[in-house]
């Protein structure tokens, strides 16, 4: 069985070129969240596909940020508006913190990559075009513009005007280049007009204007002799830009388009994602919660066009619960539905794996990790916590804290920040709990007295496993003639000061039992 | 001298929907081996070359078999040892029927089948299948006609309905 980016690396085989390249690119219009850089990730996995057939492979990223500002992104003032329709490439830092707009925004991005294992070699628009890498197919595609034209309307309703040219200036008056229009050129001077009112000349070598996008695309993967490229499913509708820019690049530049690999847009919590709105997930902000690795399991568990919503609240405890199965089935410490699904499974994690490692790496349950860590934040007591409530690995249940190897030690306070994080932003209130110090003035009737003083007892004789413990419960509260939810309200209560909690059993055996015991008999 | 008798199946006239619903197959997440049936038609091969081509690097079975008979049990069992199946091509009345029936008997045997059906036949090939239990049966539509059309023109027509492809088999 391949996975499918490694189907996509043994189709490239069949190309013949001395050198795959894998390309991907983000336009700089804000923060890059986790649906935006999604190609960023497939081109990464198809180039390391593509080496371990043997082949030579290198992936780049290209900004685009010689793009316009169509939007002002999340959270610019209204301020920014002023700089609708220039290039990001000529916007200021907002915070002045770095170089410029476009550093703001992409530093964050690149600099999380080397942690998901990403290579890349990387490059920017606005200097592609001020180095003058643009400037034969500029000449071209204004020598080309009729068949160009062509080209366009054949997938337009309402045809460009006879002396359009796929070429737009920045406006030497007032700075945009989203409002300019090209309609003459001689040599490399262009003859435009500004929606500003401006008339003017463009020197097309002065890297002072841009390609129009489906054209830029198509010189782009001559340029760089790209031979993949993933992008958004917009991009791939019929008739939109990959469908025009495979007719450029083929008819104008006499390239073969790149391979393609369309791919569906990731929503949040149901939402599309939207930098001006400012509902986005960054891979910097997954970082926080959960490894890299997990990152990457989300992107490749599904098909490139299958829906995929992420959601960090709730639902990513049971993300992780899933991805921890499948990290444990591809170690062999548990088993898939059938041999089909194992083999499937194993295969997703191989390549969600940045660093193969020969033996399962810890995974204590984040979920039960959200419980412990509110009860104590220290890694050694919360150790014990683990090891009370039989939550480590078979061959380290002998273990104590001290003894535990770098790697594990290492993976286990990972896991113990990602989940103060997952805590501190994402938890839901209910989710949340404080142990009070001082005893909560409540007021329990007499069964839920005796239900307390009892299991203070039975506590105070016998150390007891987490499920030993929840019959011993059920044993008591049927004896005083309790329902169990008035039961387990009055351990909340007197331990929480709140009606709920975490599971009552092993949230208990969580606790020192000196204090616990003293607790439910509201001694202190 | 006497007759020689031949047993032929026959579609039932009255087209009555039989009672039992058969569930489609689900496609792999991944598969290597493809049968391509061919029932022979003109055009029928240019249009499973042309879609062979877009699988990319696969183990294509193929099988050829009449477009106005049912597939033999070989032919069904050499096409069932594959991961999957297309047929083609159903753009006349009687080799509509069989393309869908050669299709819903893949299906009954646990393969999953994609069937490449003219778009004139298409609502023929949807109410035979809805009458034999499977409303779902999975059709992909070429534009009318194939027959008569040049090598070139088979294929530019077969490459509109790749992404259709693509999108069912969710492969890029």
């Amino acid at each position: 069985m391949k996975h499918w980016t490694e189907r996509i690396a043994s189709d490239l085989t069949n190309w013949n070129v001395e050198e795959h390249v894998v390309a991907s690119g983000t336009s700089i219009s804000g923060s890059i969240h986790i649906g935006n850089s999604c190609d960023v990730f497939i081109a990464n996995a198809v180039g390391k596909s593509l080496q371990k057939l043997g082949e030579k492979s290198r992936t780049i990223w290209i900004a685009d940020d010689h793009d316009p500002l169509r939007k002002v992104p999340y959270p610019l003032p209204e301020s920014y508006e002023k700089y609708l329709g220039i290039p990001y490439s000529q916007i200021p830092c907002p915070k002045d913190c770095c170089e410029s707009f476009v550093e703001h925004f992409q530093k964050p991005f690149l600099d999380t990559l080397p942690v998901f294992g990403i290579e890349l070699d990387t490059y920017s628009g606005a200097k592609m075009y001020q180095e003058g890498v643009y400037n034969d197919y500029i000449k071209k595609s204004l020598e080309r513009a009729p068949k160009i034209r062509e080209i366009f309307n054949h997938h337009r309703e309402k045809p460009l005007k006879d002396d359009w040219l796929p070429y737009n200036p920045i406006c030497s008056e007032c700075g945009r280049v989203n409002t300019t229009y090209a309609y003459d050129f001689q040599g490399d001077s262009v003859q435009y007009r500004c929606q500003c009112g401006y008339n003017g000349e463009m020197d097309i070598t002065s890297g002072e204007g841009k390609l129009t996008w489906r054209v830029e695309w198509a010189a782009r993967w001559k340029i760089f002799k790209v031979t993949c490229e993933p992008f958004g499913k917009d991009h791939a509708a019929s008739g939109g830009s990959y469908d025009v820019s495979k007719k450029i690049s083929t008819e104008i530049f006499n390239y073969r388009a790149p391979y393609p690999v369309p791919y569906e847009w990731i929503t949040l919590k149901g939402d599309a994602m939207s930098k001006s709105k400012g509902v986005f997930f960054t891979p910097g902000q997954w970082l926080e919660i959960g490894s890299p690795e997990t990152l990457n399991y989300f992107l490749f568990r599904s098909k490139p066009l299958k829906h995929k919503d992420f959601n960090p609240e709730m639902p990513f405890l049971d993300f992780i619960d899933q991805y921890d199965r499948i990290e444990r089935i591809y170690y062999g410490e548990d088993e898939a539905a059938s041999a089909k699904e194992e083999e499937k499974l194993k295969k997703i994690y191989e390549i969600s794996m940045i660093t193969p490692q020969k033996e399962i790496p810890f995974q204590p349950s984040y979920r039960f990790l959200t419980v412990a860590y509110q009860i104590n934040q220290s890694p050694e007591d919360i150790y014990r916590i683990l090891k009370a409530n039989s939550q480590l690995p078979a061959d380290m249940e002998e273990l104590h804290f001290q003894e535990l190897e770098d790697e594990d030690l290492k993976k286990f306070n990972e896991r113990l920040d990602q989940v103060k994080n997952w805590l501190n932003l994402y938890a839901p209130k209910f989710v949340k709990f404080q142990v009070q110090k001082e005893i909560p003035h409540v007021e329990l009737n007499p069964a839920q007295e005796g239900f307390l003083a009892e299991l203070a007892d039975s506590l105070e004789k016998k150390n007891y496993s987490s499920e030993e413990l929840h019959d011993e419960m059920y044993r008591i509260l049927k004896k005083h003639d309790l329902k169990p939810q008035k039961a387990f309200q009055s351990i909340y209560r007197v331990v929480l000061g709140q009606k709920q909690g975490p599971r009552a059993a092993s949230f208990l055996l969580s606790l020192d039992k000196d204090f616990l015991i003293r607790r439910l008999r509201r001694e202190a | 001298m006497s007759p020689r008798l031949v047993e032929k199946g026959v579609l039932n006239p009255l087209a009555d929907k039989e009672v039992g619903e058969i569930d489609l197959n689900p496609f792999p997440d991944d598969f290597e081996r493809v049968a391509l049936v061919d029932n022979t038609k003109p055009g029928a091969n240019v249009i499973l070359a042309t879609l062979r081509e877009a699988l990319g690097n696969r183990i294509f079975i193929e099988v050829k078999k009449a477009a106005g008979a049912a597939a033999t049990l070989n032919q069904l069992e050499k096409a069932a040892s594959a991961e999957l199946a297309i047929l083609s091509l159903a753009d006349c009345g009687s080799c509509t029927s069989w393309v869908v029936l050669d299709a819903i008997r893949l299906e009954e045997m646990g393969i999953p089948t994609i069937s490449i059906v003219s778009n004139r036949f298409a609502p023929f090939a949807r109410e035979l299948a809805s009458t034999h239990g499977l409303d779902d049966l999975r059709l992909l539509e070429v534009e009318h006609p194939i027959a008569g059309l040049s090598v070139n023109e088979v294929e530019e027509k077969t490459l509109k309905i790749i992404p259709a492809l693509k999108y069912i088999l969710q492969i890029p």
